[in-house]
C-alpha cells in the first residue's frame, strides 16, 4: 500500500469508522482517539492488508480497540441535525415539541442494544445498504436484517412521545 | 421517508395503522440526524496521523534549509524574515521515504522538489511526498494552501481532501482546507477530480468544490495567490475563512462574539501591519476590535 492509497482509504473511511465508534460508545473524544489508532495500525500493517479486505479490517480493529478500553456501561448518545435547505418557518411551540421529541429519540436509541444500534444508525444516518453494512461488519445480510428488525421493535416498545 | 423495503415491510406487517404512523414519524426523524462534530476536523486528524507516523522511533530526522533560487519573489520573504523552514522528516521504511514540510502559522516555506518543481506553502499548510523515484512518480499530498510551479515531465499529482489534481507542467494555486477546495490555474492546463467529478481548467480559470460538483469560473490573476507577497485579496469570501487567514498570518486568536456565519467579505489586507489588517476586515463589516496581546475580540 502506498501513501496515496493509504490517504484515499483514510478519506473514505475516517468518518464512517469514527461514527461507528460513536454509535457504540457514545463518547466522541474516545471515538476520535481510537480512529487515529485504527489508521496508525493500518499503516503499520499496510504490507499485510489486502485492498479487498481493508474495510472489514478497519471495522474489526476499531471494534477490538474499543473493547480494550474501559467498559462503557451507560451509553448516552446525542445527535446534531443535518442542515435542511428547505426549512419551513416553525412556530416556537413546534420547535419546542421537536426538541423534546429529539431528546426522547436520543434516549431510546441510547438504550438500544449495541449491536442493533450500530446497524440501525449505519443504515439511517449514513444511508448504507444492508449489503454494505454486512460487508463492513463481516456479517450475513440476514443477520444485519435481524438486527434491524430488533432495532425497530425496540423503538416501537420504548417510544412514548407523541407528536 | 426514504425508500427502505425492510422497514416498510416491517411497518406493514407488525403494526396497526395508528401505531404505524407514529413509528414511521420516528424513523423519518432519524434521517435528519447526524453525528455531532467533536473538535478535530478530518484534515487535522490526517495531519496528526502523518505526524505520528513520522515521529515513530525508527525515523530518520534531518533538517534542510530552504533553497530560494527559483522564480518565486523571494526578496519580500527574506526581508520580512518570516520564512522559517521547517524540519524535514524522512520516514524510512523499505526504501520508502516520506518527506514532509510544514509552514506553521505566521510562516511561509518554499520547497524545491527533486524534479525542480517549486512549491510555496502558505501558513498552516503541510506537504508530503516520496523522494525516491520522484521524477518517475510525481505526486504530493497537500493539506492547506500552496502555489505550485511544476516542471514539464511525467504526470504530476496533488492529493488533497477528497481531491485529485493532475498536471503535466504548469503553475497553479491550490486551497484545500476543511471541506473546501479551490484550484486556480496560472499557466497550462490542470485536471481536477473530486468526489466523482472531473473538470479540466486552463489559464485564468479556477475550479471550486461546491455542493453537487465542481464549479468553474474565471479569476483575476493579479489578485489570486498574492499571499506569496503578503497580500490577501478576497472576493465574496465567507468571513470565517478570512478570519482564519488572519489568525494564520498574524499568529493570533480571534474570538468573534457576534453571529457571522452567513457573512461575506470582499476586500484586501496586507501582512505588513496587523492593526491595519484587522481594521480593513472588520470595520467595513460594522464590527469593533479589541486587541490584547495575541488575543483579538471582535463584536
Amino acid at each position: 500500500m502506498t501513501l496515496s492509497e493509504f490517504k484515499s482509504i483514510f478519506d473514505q473511511y475516517y468518518s464512517p469508522i469514527k461514527n461507528f465508534l460513536y454509535y457504540k460508545s457514545g463518547d466522541g473524544d474516545l471515538a476520535e482517539d481510537i480512529t487515529q489508532d485504527v489508521f496508525m495500525k493500518l499503516w503499520d500493517k499496510r504490507d499485510d492488508v489486502q485492498q479487498e479486505t481493508v474495510k472489514s479490517y478497519l471495522y474489526t480493529i476499531a471494534n477490538n480497540m474499543l473493547l480494550n478500553k474501559i467498559k462503557h456501561d451507560k451509553v448516552v448518545l446525542t445527535f446534531a441535525e443535518k442542515q435542511n435547505k428547505h426549512q419551513e418557518e416553525q412556530s416556537p411551540e413546534f420547535a419546542l415539541e421537536e426538541k423534546e421529541f429529539k431528546a426522547e429519540l436520543e434516549r431510546v436509541i441510547s438504550a438500544m442494544p449495541e449491536k442493533q444500534r450500530e446497524v440501525f444508525l449505519m443504515n439511517r444516518i449514513e444511508e448504507m445498504t444492508y449489503k454494505e453494512i454486512a460487508d463492513r461488519l463481516e456479517l450475513s445480510v440476514k443477520a444485519v436484517e435481524k438486527r434491524m428488525h430488533g432495532a425497530l421493535g425496540h423503538i416501537r416498545e420504548h417510544i412514548k412521545y407523541k407528536i | 421517508m426514504k425508500k427502505d423495503q425492510l422497514i416498510q415491510d416491517w411497518l406493514d406487517k407488525e403494526l396497526s395503522t395508528e401505531e404505524k404512523l407514529q413509528v414511521e414519524e420516528v424513523i423519518e426523524f432519524t434521517e435528519r440526524l447526524k453525528v455531532p462534530d467533536f473538535g478535530n476536523s478530518k484534515e487535522e486528524a490526517w495531519s496528526d496521523l502523518i505526524a505520528k507516523i513520522e515521529s515513530k522511533p525508527s525515523d530518520n530526522l534531518r533538517v534542510l534549509q530552504p533553497n530560494g533560487t527559483k522564480k518565486i519573489p523571494w526578496l519580500w520573504l527574506v526581508a520580512a524574515a518570516i520564512i522559517a523552514l521547517v524540519a524535514v522528516f524522512g520516514y524510512l521504511n523499505k526504501g520508502e521515504k516520506l518527506t514532509t514540510y510544514t509552514a506553521s502559522d505566521g510562516e511561509l516555506a518554499t520547497i524545491v522538489l527533486p524534479d525542480n518543481s517549486t512549491v510555496t506553502l502558505n501558513a498552516g499548510s503541510t506537504l508530503s511526498f516520496k523522494e525516491k523515484d520522484f521524477e518517475k512518480n510525481r505526486w504530493v499530498t497537500l493539506s492547506g494552501e500552496a502555489f505550485f510551479d511544476v516542471e514539464h515531465g511525467e504526470a504530476f499529482k496533488v492529493l488533497g481532501n477528497h481531491s485529485h489534481i493532475t498536471v503535466l507542467g504548469t503553475s497553479f494555486n491550490v486551497y484545500s482546507r476543511s471541506n473546501q477546495l479551490k484550484v486556480s490555474v496560472f499557466t497550462g492546463k490542470v485536471q481536477v477530480e473530486s468526489r466523482g467529478n472531473s473538470v479540466i481548467i486552463e489559464k485564468e480559470e479556477e475550479a471550486q468544490l461546491i455542493e453537487g460538483g465542481l464549479a468553474v469560473s474565471e479569476f483575476n490573476l493579479n489578485q489570486t495567490a498574492t499571499w506569496r507577497e503578503g497580500n490577501f485579496y478576497f472576493n465574496s469570501e465567507p468571513l470565517n475563512n478570512v478570519i482564519e487567514e488572519l489568525e494564520r498570518q498574524f499568529e493570533i486568536e480571534i474570538e468573534v462574539k457576534s453571529e457571522i456565519g452567513q457573512r461575506f467579505y470582499s476586500g484586501f489586507f496586507s501582512k505588513t501591519n496587523m492593526k491595519e489588517a484587522l481594521q480593513l476586515v472588520f470595520v467595513p463589516m460594522g464590527l469593533s476590535i479589541q486587541t490584547d496581546g495575541n488575543q483579538v475580540i471582535v463584536e
